[in-house]
């Protein structure tokens, strides 16, 4: 095999969905997708079939009710039908609901207001997924770029199941969740029917529901699966809020300790290009931990690292860096506690800054080991990198404290 | 179809499968969407695979994706996302690259690098999915390497 084809073969074909052979076993081809003129003409078809169907047969409320699901997967992962959707936006009623707002929006004049519109968007995938679509081939190109990437991030979005299986496992019990609040509460909630109210659109059993959280995630997806598709619908949008800190992958890395200021070797890394590896780095690093017991996150000469200590906090809900607390070159890592890394990364065409948060999982002299996530999208890694060459920067000359 | 056999050929093809198609349509839905279309006809039918299974796959995706493509209005100049790399991973420069490359391949030299290199399929297998010769489909293959092997570098 010539270089270039090893070159090739490194990279692995993304995934084939699972859905599309559970549709295929359905008996399902795929759906012929629709011209945005024929958009009215079939509404307009299914609502007068719809109408014709209630007079001529009255119908059975519990056929309202949608059989129930063969598997979790099947209705909290796949595609929800496009009549569904409509249904629950309403759509064939003629009320232009906010989705068709932000899907205009995306195209507006305003740079702020696209944004805005596409992070809400974002927020409700599951049920902008047919609309974003049809706009594939909008003519104005800013619009099909962010419909292509919210296309993506709807094929990329992580499986809700896992995450309420975990929840139910590791979730408190509903007897502690009122203690989850931000608000003062002493009284008792019916959780079943609060996560109802939740799911019908109550704002105050919205506002509960996610004051819980994820640990009320496998309450809610039963209180969805039971009800009608628009809870379904409700209970899809509502699990992928609060389940969001369970999507979070973590890397984990230890990094050995450097008593005698050598070469890096594994006592450094850099977030950027996720490695220890100096082949990779080109020795610019983030971190290193040197013999005086800390981590140096300043190592070479122009970096403008910094690192926020936030103690025992819950990581999941490290969302952002803070806006002060902040140290300027080392850090005491201690087991348990979690940081905030901001990095600074100089381009040929401006400053690109970056943040992670990480965990310290374990810490000893001779070795700390972290966890880490991106808070954000990280940039480009470039190619080539400018650290120094030996891989001995960032040299400490004994013991000291924090600064 | 038997189930379990489907069930064994998607474990066995299905990632390669939509690479092709995704390669061959520039559009990832629409590339899912015939895959599903030959797995359903696959399974509401008995197809006899007299030849290699993979052959037979990709040429049964070829040509619904050829159908898919008659309906389409005209291919777009979209870039698709083809290959898995893991967030923050040190080859998304990597990926982006070959994606960009793959894509501006003449399509002929792009299936025959899909087909041969993720797909797996010999010379003589994929001609038989491309419907030509041995000869034509190494020929292909070794003008998009080295066409590839140029914007790569």
């Amino acid at each position: 095999m010539s270089d270039i084809e090893e070159r090739l073969a490194r990279l692995r074909p993304r995934p084939a969905p699972e859905e599309i052979l559970r549709r295929a076993q359905g008996g399902a081809t795929a759906r012929r997708t629709l011209g945005w003129k024929e958009i009215p003409m079939t509404i307009a078809a299914s609502a007068l079939m719809a109408l014709l169907v209630t007079v001529m047969w009255p119908q059975d409320p519990a056929k309202d009710k949608p059989a129930p699901a063969a598997t979790q997967d099947d209705w909290m992962d796949g595609d929800m039908t496009k009549a569904e959707v409509d249904r629950i936006v309403g759509r064939e009623a003629g009320h232009p609901p906010t989705l068709q707002k932000w899907l205009h929006e995306l195209g507006s004049d305003d740079p702020t207001t696209r944004d805005a519109a596409q992070r809400e968007l974002e927020k409700v995938l599951d049920l902008a997924i047919h609309d974003l679509r049809e706009m594939k081939d909008a003519p104005d190109a800013e619009v099909r770029a962010r419909v292509e990437k919210l296309i993506e991030a709807y094929g990329r979005r992580p499986k809700l199941a896992p995450a309420v299986a975990r929840a139910r496992k590791e979730g408190k019990p509903p007897a502690e969740w009122t203690s989850l609040f931000k608000r003062p509460f002493s009284g008792e909630i019916d959780w079943p029917k609060h996560l109802a109210a939740a799911l019908d659109g109550d704002a105050t059993a919205m506002g509960d529901v996610r004051a819980v959280g994820w640990h009320c995630a496998g309450a809610l997806a039963d209180a969805a699966q039971a009800g009608s598709a628009e809870r379904r619908l409700a209970g899809r949008l509502l699990l992928r809020e609060i389940c969001a800190p369970l999507f979070e992958k973590r890397t984990r890395v230890t990094i050995d300790a450097r008593p005698d200021n050598d070469a890096y070797g594994t006592s450094a890394y850099s977030f950027l290009f996720a490695s220890q590896d100096a082949d990779v780095h080109n020795n610019m690093v983030d971190l290193v931990y040197n013999g005086c017991g800390t981590l140096h996150f300043n190592p070479y000469g122009g970096a403008k690292n910094r690192i926020a200590s936030l103690g025992e906090v819950d990581y999941a809900g490290v969302r952002e860096a803070p806006e002060k607390g902040w140290l300027k070159d080392c850090v005491r890592p201690k087991q348990g506690h979690v940081y905030v890394f901001e990095g600074a990364l100089a381009t040929s065409v401006a400053m690109k800054k970056f943040a992670v948060k990480f965990v310290v999982v374990e810490v000893a002299a001779e070795r700390v080991t972290i966890e880490w996530t991106p808070l954000g999208e990280m940039p480009k890694a470039p190619r080539m990198a400018g650290g120094g060459r030996a891989g001995t920067m960032g040299q400490c000359g004994g013991a000291h404290g924090e600064r | 179809m038997d189930a379990a056999l489907c069930e064994r050929l998607w474990r066995e093809h299905a990632d390669r499968l939509l690479l092709y198609a995704a390669a061959l349509l520039s559009d990832r839905s629409a590339a899912e969407d015939v895959l599903q279309n030959v797995f359903a006809r696959m399974l509401a039918a008995e197809p006899s695979i007299a030849e290699s299974e993979a052959a037979y796959l990709f040429r049964a995706v070829r040509n619904e994706a050829m159908n898919a493509s008659r309906g389409a209005r005209r291919a777009r100049a979209v870039r698709e996302r083809l290959f898995e790399t893991e967030p923050a991973a040190r080859d998304e420069s990597e990926r982006l690259a070959v994606e960009e490359a793959l894509a501006d391949l003449p399509e002929d030299q792009r299936e025959a690098v899909v087909l041969k290199i993720w797909g797996g399929l010999s010379f003589p297998e994929a001609a038989r999915v491309l419907g030509t010769t041995d000869k034509t489909v190494e020929h292909r293959y070794y003008r998009g390497l080295a066409a590839l092997e140029e914007k790569l570098r």
